[in-house]
């Protein structure tokens, strides 16, 4: 009985749509937003927090980018464990409210190397000259 | 430097209407780069993107509630003809022999008697097709599900029949829907159907967002809730 139980719940888990979208959800590969904050995270170091990584990001992106998509992200990271974050002291010039510092775990480094080697990798065997055709035909 | 104030409306925006994640060290964030010279403008951008992003987060976090919100108030037609069929509509919803106000309050306790136990059905269901797809449905408080899940169907079936005050459906609607069969009143999707269907999804959905949690108790953030 425990078995043929286990076995429909097993079989309902297969088909059950919803179970595809949860596995999606779990993906382990960073994207490249993510990316780019975890690299912005190294770069500052001790002082990573949401002004300073904003700031950066938009420096070198060359538009606007919203603190808020900032945290939403950050926080991703964190759930993942590629990050940490700790609270600061409250400043008189936040209007009393601390800063958030992000540092990056070891696992974080981990994968930035993984996607490094992977997307040295695929440069190297896309050829100049077929780059240089498709920014032409576009 | 800006010496000035941010604008107080939109961080009053920001403290209230911001739901998930970290919203002292973003409010912190902003007031710091506004105070270093950005303009009340980028201000403005960035609390209405944050409030954006963090419902966007919120929606997607309850994604498979207000599917099953969805599917679930598919059914409410049929749901609704049961009364009919079985009289108990001319027995204890018929209310014109009661004086105003009376009539009036009578018929919307057994409408809100209907439309809870409908709710509560499909929360049940609901909770069942968790236990087996995903395990154990946390439950966050039955009361607060209970309490805004009425509050938020009241105001959408308010919203109904303002909306039929103004597009009145077909005089022989009582006829039409006394005739129907319960498949039929289910595959039918004509407009006056789905704005039935309109008051049982907001209910359903804002129950289960209240009531359950796929999170273990003490991982739900106190800031899931959407204030």
């Amino acid at each position: 009985m425990i078995n043929a139980t286990s076995r429909f719940t097993n079989g309902l888990r297969k088909w059950y749509f919803f179970a595809s979208v949860e596995v999606m959800a779990d993906r382990s590969y960073l994207g490249e937003f993510e990316l780019m904050l975890l690299l912005v995270v190294i770069r500052l170091g001790e002082e990573a927090y949401g002004v300073p990584v904003a700031h950066e990001l938009e420096q070198y992106r060359g538009r606007i980018v919203s603190v808020g998509s900032v945290y939403a992200a950050l926080e991703r990271l964190e759930a993942k464990g590629l990050i940490t974050s700790s609270l600061g002291d409250p400043t008189p010039e936040r209007g009393g409210k601390a800063k958030r510092y992000f540092r990056i775990t070891k696992a974080g480094l981990r994968q930035v190397h993984d996607t490094r080697r992977v997307l040295t990798r695929l440069w190297r065997t896309i050829p100049d000259f077929k780059l240089e055709f498709h920014l032409e035909e576009r | 430097m800006n010496h000035g104030k941010p604008p107080a409306l939109a961080t009053w925006m920001l403290d209230h209407l911001k739901s998930r994640g970290s919203n002292e060290a973003l409010s912190g964030d902003l007031l710091e780069a506004f105070r270093t010279g950005r303009s009340a403008g980028w201000y403005w951008y960035q609390v209405i993107a944050a409030i954006a992003i963090a419902w966007g987060r919120n929606v997607w976090h309850h994604r498979v509630t207000l599917f099953f919100a969805a599917v679930w108030s598919v059914f409410s037609p049929a749901w609704l003809l049961l009364p009919v069929r079985s009289n108990l509509d001319s027995l204890v919803g018929d209310t014109s022999h009661i004086p105003f106000p009376w009539s009036f309050i009578c018929a919307s306790v057994f409408g809100a008697v209907i439309a809870m136990l409908f709710i509560w059905i499909g929360v049940a269901v609901y909770s069942t097709f968790h236990l087996l797809a995903f395990g154990k449905l946390f439950c966050q408080s039955v009361w607060m599900g209970f309490f805004w899940g009425l509050v938020a169907y009241a105001l959408a079936q308010a919203c109904k029949i303002a909306i039929d005050i103004h597009y009145p459906q077909p005089a022989n609607h009582a006829v039409h829907w006394g005739s129907l069969t319960v498949l039929g009143v289910i595959e039918s999707f004509g407009t006056w159907r789905t704005l039935l269907r309109f008051p049982y999804f907001i209910g359903t959905a804002t129950t289960l967002w209240f009531f359950a949690s796929r999170d273990k108790p003490e991982q739900v953030h106190a800031s899931s809730r959407p204030w």
